[in-house]
This record gives C-alpha cells, structure tokens and sequence, in this order.
C-alpha cells in the first residue's frame, strides 16, 4: 500500500503536503482502495475557512458517502476540478492528479502538525485497521 | 459467515467479501463500475448461490401454492416460469421470487438468500398435502448475463439456447449433468440462471470464467445493474408493509384467483407510491434518505447508489401518492448528503440506460 514519505497523514485517511504556507490535501491510497470506485467529490468553496479536522468535502464512492477533514485549519485557495469531473483519477493517482483541496495554512500549522502523522506512523497504522 | 461452494474461486480472483444473509460473499473483484459495464457489454458471471431453492411437491401443489402466490400457478403455461409475491394479510410481500413448474405437481421455486427461513416456514404453515424441501444441499445458482452470454453458454457447453424466451426454461447438459437454465435475472441484460449440481459447481464456474468474454461480477455490481433497470430488492423496495401495488408492479398479481392478501390489494387505498430518480449530479440519492418536494418531506429513498452507465445517482423512492411525478423535481437527503433529482418513470430510466450503452 503506497504512503508517501513527504507527507503528513490524518486518522481518517488524509494527507497533507506542506510547501511554505500551502497546504495540499487529499485522500491515501489506503482510503481510496476502501472506498472502490469513487463516483463523486464536492468540497468547501475557495476563500472558506476550515478548522483542523473538521469537514472540508465529501467523497462518494458506489456504496457510500464519507466526509473528509482538513488535517490543518486554513483557507481553501483552490480545489481540483478535474477530480470533481473524473473522480476516477482519486482511485488511479491519490497522491498526485488525485489532490483535491489545496489550502492557506493558518499561521504555519507549526502546532497542529503536531496532530498528524509521519509516514511511517501511518504506514504501521494502517496494518492495524 | 457460510461459505458458499465458490468461496476458493472468488479467493484465488482476490474478491473483497462482504457479509450478506451470513453467507462471505463477493462484493467486487476488479470493481464495482468496471464489472458493471463488462457485463453491459459482454457477459459477468455471479454467484448467487446463497439463494433460497425450494421444491414443492404434491398431487395438489398447483392449487395450494396457487393460494400462497399472487400468481394463478395452474395457469402458467408448460416451459414458463413467473416472478411472482407471497403476501401476508395486509397483503404486505413477505417476499418476492420466481416459480417453474417442473412436472404436475413439482415446483421449483426460488426466493431471497434473507429470506430463506422465513420462507421456508411461511409456506410450511400453510401447505395442506404438499411438502416443500429445501434444494440448497444439492443445487447452487450462478446468474451468466450479458449480450454475449448466450454465444459464451452455447460455446462453452455446445448447448442450444435459442429455443429459450424470456422466462422461460429448460434442461441442458452441462458438465454431465442435466440441469435447469432459465432465460431470465437481475440485470436488465439477456441473460441465464443456471441451477447446478453442487459437485460439478467449481468446474462449471472455471469452465464458464475460461471464456475470454467473461469476468466475475459482486453483488456490488448486481446492485447497480438491477436498480439502472428499476427492479426492486426485497428488504429495500419491498418489504412486508409494502404492497406490490405500492411498489407499482401490479401486473405480477393475477386478480383472477384467490390468494392470501387479495382483499387487502382490492380494498385498502395506497399508503405511498414507487417513483424513480434520475440525480441532476454525480451524486447519489441513497437508502433511507429522506424526500423533499417543494420543501415538504414527501417521502424515502428505498434504494439508491450511482449509475455507471449514465454517470449519475439513480434511485428508486417512495412518495406520497397525491404527488403528481411528471416534469418535477425532488430533493434527497438533509444538510451536505443532499442531492437534486428528476422525476422520472421506470420505462424513462430503462431507456435512458439502454441508450448509453449504444454509446
């Protein structure tokens, strides 16, 4: 199961890609094979504001709707419109043309990062599940 | 959970199993989207042999399951099966399932995985002479459908399908053994339900799968196929408080014999309607959502999930019946779940689906 190295990971399967005060978020691989086959993603509109894991979209696949949760708090800058026009591309490149929301962290996220997880902690916590 | 007889075979295709009626089941293999299409275009084999298989046996078979079934049993013409209700009192589907007369007085029937026992019981208690035995030590189903599934059966096991009409049946040799196939299931495709002798069912299933046409299909899958074509499953769209009336397929209740739960059909005034959703979106209408028409709750979502071939939510809901349904919208769901929907009949929604495959 893919995890990146570069990234931090959420409990509920997120991650986040920080680069200076930019924050990319999306769904793991691990998520995306749970899942199956997504149908639909809707996310929070750009200049909205986000809390720390509270609800930045929804991910719909065949079987359900999940909530995702921003794992910074933050302002959306933009969102992907190609996953939201071919949600197939979350199940192919999770991690790359799969992004979904890209944000403005709030104050670097110095703290709250301390909330989420290295790769290799979430790598050895998703062996439990 | 029970294994079915397949349970290796699905292993060995990496099937992701899910739990259904205490059987593992295969919920998908490559993909729910994936295995729906293929069987749109080609030919899916599934296992659905947690089903319910039962015989019914006596000199006064026809008559008596004649007075349990919203079918006129003795009518049914030789070589033809029916899909057909048992209704309880308030004339509520106890459950939904299809009846072959094999010989004078031997029927087969086959009814719901969730079901089985309360089935079993149900007719049970109200045989008189006949006796019901239940088939499922013997005899496994597996559902081939697809446009190709008939040149993949007759390939496979140089048999000849074509005589075989809709909803009707017959025996072929297959694997050495004689067996019951019918042209009938649950995805709106043409299509075959084998009944097969469970010794020969893995080498059946091989034999079936070694044809390049053919891929394996979840129940995933047969989910989506059957709702994109408005059919309903028991336990979502019916249930024992819904009538067939109610779920809009009146036409399988023969009103010209006596059964249990006529009077209830013919005397109560509908309590909801079944109407058909077409998602304005990519997202879905699911179970158990509520409707809103005009902003007043007007109904549920029985059962509802995304379409592959038309790239939208469908679903399948019951309303209030003095909703007038042409050219109006409806509203599915509360707060961030909530999706817009079309109105629409199930001919609309069949046609629809029948024309994205064309493309």
């Amino acid at each position: 199961m893919e995890v990146k190295k570069d990234l931090l990971y959420t409990k509920e399967h997120e991650w986040i890609k920080v680069k200076g005060s930019t924050g990319t978020i999306g769904i793991t691989a691990y998520a995306a094979e749970t899942l199956g086959d997504i149908t639909f993603v809707e996310f929070l509109e750009t200049g909205e504001k986000v809390e720390q894991f509270k609800r930045i979209g929804t991910v719909e696949s065949v079987k359900a709707a999940s909530d995702i949760y921003s794992p910074l708090s933050g302002k959306v800058t933009a969102v992907n419109a190609r996953a939201a026009e071919s949600p197939e591309i979350i199940n192919e490149s999770p991690f790359e043309e799969g992004w979904l929301v890209e944000i403005e962290v709030e104050g670097g996220g110095e703290d709250e990062k301390k909330n989420l997880m290295k790769a290799e902690d979430y790598e050895s916590y998703i062996k439990t599940l | 959970m029970e294994k079915t007889v397949f349970f290796e075979n699905h292993r060995r295709l990496e099937a992701r199993f899910v739990d259904f009626a205490g059987y593992a089941m295969p919920l998908q293999y490559e993909g729910i989207k994936s295995e729906h299409l293929w069987c749109r275009k080609s030919c899916a084999i599934f296992d659905t042999s947690h089903m319910a298989i039962f015989t019914v046996r006596g000199e006064k078979a026809a008559e008596e399951l004649g007075g349990i079934l919203t079918a006129n049993v003795k009518n049914i013409r030789k070589g033809r099966c029916r899909y057909s209700f048992m209704l309880n009192e308030k004339g509520g589907v106890v459950d939904d399932l299809i009846i072959y007369p094999l010989k004078p007085g031997e029927y087969m029937i086959v009814a719901n995985a969730s079901t089985k026992e309360k089935d079993m019981s149900w007719i049970s208690a109200r045989l008189k002479s006949s006796a019901i035995t239940d088939e499922g030590r013997n005899l496994v189903k597996i559902d081939v459908q697809g446009p190709s599934s008939e040149d993949v059966l007759e390939s496979v096991f140089h048999i000849k399908l074509k005589p075989l009409v809709f909803y009707s049946f017959g025996f072929f040799m297959i694997a050495g053994e004689e067996t019951l196939v019918s042209y009938s299931g649950y995805t709106g495709e043409k299509g075959y339900e084998l009944y097969i002798d469970k010794k020969v069912a893995q080498d059946v299933w091989e034999k079936i799968l070694s044809d390049k046409r053919v891929k394996p299909a979840g129940l995933g899958a047969r989910d989506t196929l059957r709702l994109e074509m408005g059919m309903p499953l028991y336990g979502q769209d019916l249930d024992e408080n819904t009538t067939p009336l109610e779920a809009g397929l009146g036409k399988f209740v023969d009103f010209s014999h006596s059964f249990t739960g006529k009077n209830a059909l013919e005397t109560s005034a509908l309590s909801k309607k079944m109407a058909f959703l077409l998602s304005l979106s990519r997202k879905s209408p699911r179970h158990g959502y509520e409707l809103f028409h005009e902003g007043a709750p007007s109904g549920y979502v029985s059962s509802g999930s995304f379409s592959p071939s038309l790239q939208r939510g469908v679903g399948m809901a019951y309303i209030n019946p003095g909703i007038e349904t042409e050219g109006q919208k409806i509203s599915a769901g509360s707060g961030n779940l909530s999706c817009e929907c079309s109105l629409i009949t199930k001919k609309e929604l069949v046609t629809l689906v029948n024309t994205a495959k064309k493309l």
